[in-house]
């Protein structure tokens, strides 16, 4: 007969009809074959759910990595936004310098950069290239040197007169034109969209629509003598469609600017005196006015171009030494003086903003760049004199950190590990946030940090507290998770923020509520264990089970070894020694669990059961009751009240009034160094 | 797996497309007849900080806006019943005055009348009227185009610093009408509006009624009167 197993199946030349025959011939009777049958059966059930488990694996992680997908996908739309938008100021100032603008910022590193700009003078054709494919009908898209696309997306056009949706379309946005094309519904091929026409830049304006009856989040596009109606999905998308056609204006407005300046320079090439001062003081007609060097005229100009290529801090500089030349003697009666002061304020203002938006969290603010990210902006706005506003979103930013990272923890494997783990990150977080605030922010604020701090603790043992403190979790796991919170809270005190109070004041009244509950669950169980004991000793069966049992009442500070009679039994009987664990588990962890302030809940709750317990031992003539009555006043007792004050430095009052009720024979009250000493003779 | 990503995106997708195209079809199924009334477009010009938006907000909706944030050009459509007759009435609030002015153009070309506004409070902006006023001939190329002057802020009588002479003489020389008005207290708000609405109400009907039976008498006296104060 033989043997069914799974390699048997797995073998590429497996053949069932053989397998089968084989199988009839080698069995003996069909009893036999029945049994054969049915262990295959039970391999074939086994099979499938290992298949549906393995099925459920592969679509979790399916799912993982779909969502992954999408995240990488709007990093990486972000980026090549980015980039994008980098390369159209690069274009633009390409250009300038090419005409002689003086920018050496661009110069360099368009010199350093040579075969980057190549690189990315392909992609740009690239780019353009695909758009042709995708476009049936397009245009010449590379016909323009410098074109670059700003910005694409699909629109609903809407009827200017009727306010009813006309068709769908997808338009994009050059640097010089907008281009409009429709959905094809049959498309074929690349070709998605139909060419309808494009637009000069300089021949269009962008409205906001801001009322057009039930029509929202529209815009519209005047390019005289039509009127083009735009709606959007979104605010946001608006906003962006409105801020890309400001960019494109803006562009255009410059090249018209510069190439206007190459005209100039072109029709009076004398102007190279400009640049020796003491020259042009004796040419100019009033030589009390000095001229302005190039870099300080054109100031707003190069802001500009920094604040759209990010440059903050080289815009921060940038300002500042204009309006520090501005305010020399020299330059004090300057006609234009006022009046680039204005401008140079009102780029603060647009810079400012900016920064602001840079680090609110709200604001597309995305937690990939870390804290490290939101320095830049913090530094300058602190130059600007807007360190509370700075404070207040570096704090928001924290806080959204601090949940993300908490957040990541898996809830997984047990309670206590979960909650140890959520601990250190949520520290770990706490910290980080520390260091980086010390570094950016002054002394004085650091007020505001702890305020934060406390506020984030409050909020994490607020959910905390939620799984730790459930009806059906045991004073040990309770205790293990608390200790777990209370030592990352004490190692966070190195870093100079003292937040035990602020958690022991979170714990305070769930620790009570627990005390409180499991001495209720303690004293309904007594009564009927007590009523239902039978009076006879344990019998534990085998030596092993002997030895497994001492050690736990040893664990526990109970010595027990003289009641074990018979080698097997344990004399005292399972009530009794059911209330010596409970009782002495509420005083020994709670001892650790409480706080000063909740001493007195602890004390009432060892002072209820005990009672509660000796109450039950009056009436009860039987001679085995009274013997463990017997051992739990005269043992259990004493280790309590002994434990207590070792632990606490003081007697427990209430249990010791209770005990000289019940005629313990208390020792007389030695030093607390000779009570040490009993206990350790005791052990 | 990716393939079947790319599947599941490109399904969701043609189903939208699909609901888009339906959407469309319904919405030129409904478009017509159903006459809309005459659509009037207005773009009020000037200076910035005149009061340009706060009047363009009380008209629209009865509210004096003490910060608006300016934008580059806002969009506003309103129904009145003017001479008990509905029109539409189209509002393009620029805010324009650092804009390039060949891009101002492009503003400009799309509208039918004008609110041309100044602070009474303000001597610089009454000035920059001018400008406007010539740019605004020079784009719409056309002597007749309907054109109100308006000093706004008429509540600051105490801080008046354009003389009231100075401005009816100015309209007077651009044969427009002039009215003062507050955005604040709402004073003459639906006047100014409506007085250039008719303005190019009765233009528009002159030339539909010019181009058949011709010549249309009313219309050049009736538009440029008097100064309206
Ligand atoms: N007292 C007064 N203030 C006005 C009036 N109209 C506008 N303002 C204020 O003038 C400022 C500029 O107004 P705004 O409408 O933004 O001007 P715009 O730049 O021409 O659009 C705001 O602070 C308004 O509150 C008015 O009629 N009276
Ligand atoms: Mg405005």
């Amino acid at each position: 007969m033989s043997d069914i197993n799974m390699e048997k199946f797995a073998v590429p030349e497996f053949n069932p009809e053989r397998f089968v025959k084989e199988l009839a011939k080698s069995c003996v009777g069909g009893e036999e074959l029945h049994q054969q049958k049915e262990k295959i059966q039970t391999l074939a059930e086994e099979t499938a759910s290992a298949l549906k488990k393995n099925v459920y694996e592969n679509y979790m992680q399916f799912i993982e990595t779909a969502t992954e997908i999408s995240h990488l996908e709007a990093e990486m739309y972000k980026l090549s936004h980015l980039l994008s938008e980098q390369r159209t100021v690069l274009t633009t100032l390409s250009h300038a310098s090419i005409l002689g603008n003086e920018n050496t910022i661009s110069r360099e590193s368009l010199d350093n950069h040579d075969v980057e700009a190549e690189k990315a003078e392909e992609q740009r054709r690239n780019k353009l290239i695909i758009i042709s494919e995708k476009v049936e009908g397009c245009m010449n898209l590379l016909d323009v040197p410098d074109r670059v696309l700003l910005h694409e997306g699909d629109l609903l056009e809407i009827d200017a007169d009727e306010n009813t949706a006309l068709q769908r379309m997808h338009v994009y946005l050059f640097n010089d034109c907008l281009m409009l094309t429709s959905w094809i519904s049959n498309r074929r091929g690349a070709t998605r969209y139909q060419f309808q026409c494009s637009y000069p830049i300089s021949s269009l304006a962008a409205v906001n629509v801001h009322d057009l009856g039930n029509v929202k989040q529209a815009f519209k596009v005047l390019v005289f003598p039509d009127t083009r109606v735009f709606q959007c999905n979104s605010l946001t998308i608006k906003k962006d469609w409105l801020d890309k056609f400001e960019l494109a204006k803006k562009m255009h407005i410059e090249k018209e600017n510069s190439k206007q300046k190459k005209k100039e320079s072109l029709d009076k090439p004398k102007s190279e005196s400009l640049d020796s001062p003491s020259l042009s003081v004796e040419k100019l007609p009033s030589p009390q006015i000095p001229v302005l060097p190039e870099w300080l005229a054109d100031v707003t100009e190069e802001l500009d171009v920094l604040i759209v290529e990010r440059h903050f801090q080289k815009t921060y500089d940038l300002m500042v030494s204009a309006q520090k030349s501005l305010n020399t003697e020299e330059f004090k009666n300057h006609p234009q003086r006022a009046d680039i002061l204005k401008r140079i304020e009102q780029k603060q203002k647009v810079l400012i903003e900016i920064l602001l938006k840079e680090l609110d969290v709200t604001h597309n603010w995305s937690p990939r760049g870390g804290l490290r990210s939101s320095r830049h902006p913090v530094i300058i706005l602190n130059k600007f004199n807007m360190t509370s506003q700075a404070c207040e979103l570096f704090l928001a930013i924290c806080s959204h950190t601090v949940k993300v990272h908490v957040k990541g923890v898996q809830l997984e494997g047990s309670i206590n590990s979960y909650v140890k783990q959520v601990g250190e990150v949520f520290f770990c977080s706490l910290s980080d946030a520390l260091t980086e605030f010390i570094t950016l922010f002054p002394k004085n604020k650091i007020s505001a940090f702890i305020v934060w701090a406390s506020m984030q603790l409050r909020i994490l043992m607020s959910q905390l507290i939620k799984q730790i403190f459930t009806p059906q979790c045991a004073l040990e796991s309770v205790l293990e998770c608390v200790s777990s919170l209370r030592e990352q809270c004490l190692l966070f005190c190195e870093f100079g923020l003292d937040l035990r109070f602020q958690m022991d004041s979170c714990l305070r009244s769930p620790i009570i509520k627990a005390l409180k509950e499991y001495k209720e669950k303690v004293l309904d169980c007594m009564k009927t264990k007590v009523s239902d004991d039978k009076w006879t000793p344990i019998n534990m069966h085998t030596k092993a089970g002997v030895n497994k049992f001492l050690l736990q009442m040893e664990n526990l500070g109970l010595i027990l070894a003289k009641y074990i009679i018979n080698e097997t039994w344990v004399d005292l009987s399972s009530s009794t020694v059911w209330f010596a664990q409970s009782v002495i588990t509420v005083q020994k962890i709670g001892l650790k669990l409480v706080t000063k302030d909740m001493m007195d809940v602890l004390d009432e709750s060892i002072h209820a059961i005990f009672k509660s317990r000796l109450m039950l031992s009056i009436g009860n003539d039987s001679s085995y009751a009274q013997k463990n009555f017997k051992f739990i006043l005269d043992t259990v007792m004493p280790l309590m009240l002994r434990c207590y004050k070792e632990e606490v430095g003081y007697d427990n009052e209430k249990l010791v009034t209770l005990a000289k009720k019940f005629g313990v024979n208390i020792a007389p009250p030695k030093k607390s160094n000779i009570t040490k000493y009993t206990s350790n003779e005791y052990l | 797996m990716f393939s079947a990503l790319t599947y599941q995106l490109s399904t969701t997708f043609l189903e939208e497309q699909k609901k888009c195209e339906g959407l469309v079809a319904a919405a030129n199924m409904s478009k017509k007849p159903a006459t809309q009334p005459t659509l009037h477009k207005v773009i009020m010009v000037g200076s910035g900080g005149v009061g340009k938006s706060a009047l363009t907000l009380q008209f629209m909706y009865d509210e004096f806006v003490e910060d608006y944030e300016p934008t580059k050009a806002d969009s506003y459509r309103k129904k009145v019943v003017l001479d008990g007759e509905e029109v539409q009435i189209d509002i393009l609030d620029t805010a324009g005055q650092e804009d390039y002015a060949a891009i101002r153009d492009n503003y400009f070309r799309s509208g039918e009348g004008f609110l041309c506004v100044f602070s009474i409070t303000e001597p610089e902006s009454f000035d920059a009227t001018q400008e406007f006023r010539e740019q605004i001939l020079r784009v719409k190329n056309d002597e007749n185009i309907p054109f109100l002057l308006v000093g706004n802020k008429s509540d600051l009588a105490d801080k008046r610093r354009v003389p009231l002479d100075a401005c009816r003489e100015r309209a007077q020389h651009w044969q427009v009408p002039y009215v003062e008005t507050s955005a604040k207290t709402r004073d003459n708000v639906d006047k100014a509006f409506l007085t250039l609405i008719r303005q190019m109400s009765w233009l528009k009907q002159g030339l539909a009624a010019a181009e058949e039976p011709p010549d249309q008498p009313s219309r050049r006296c009736a538009v440029r009167c008097c100064t309206i104060c």
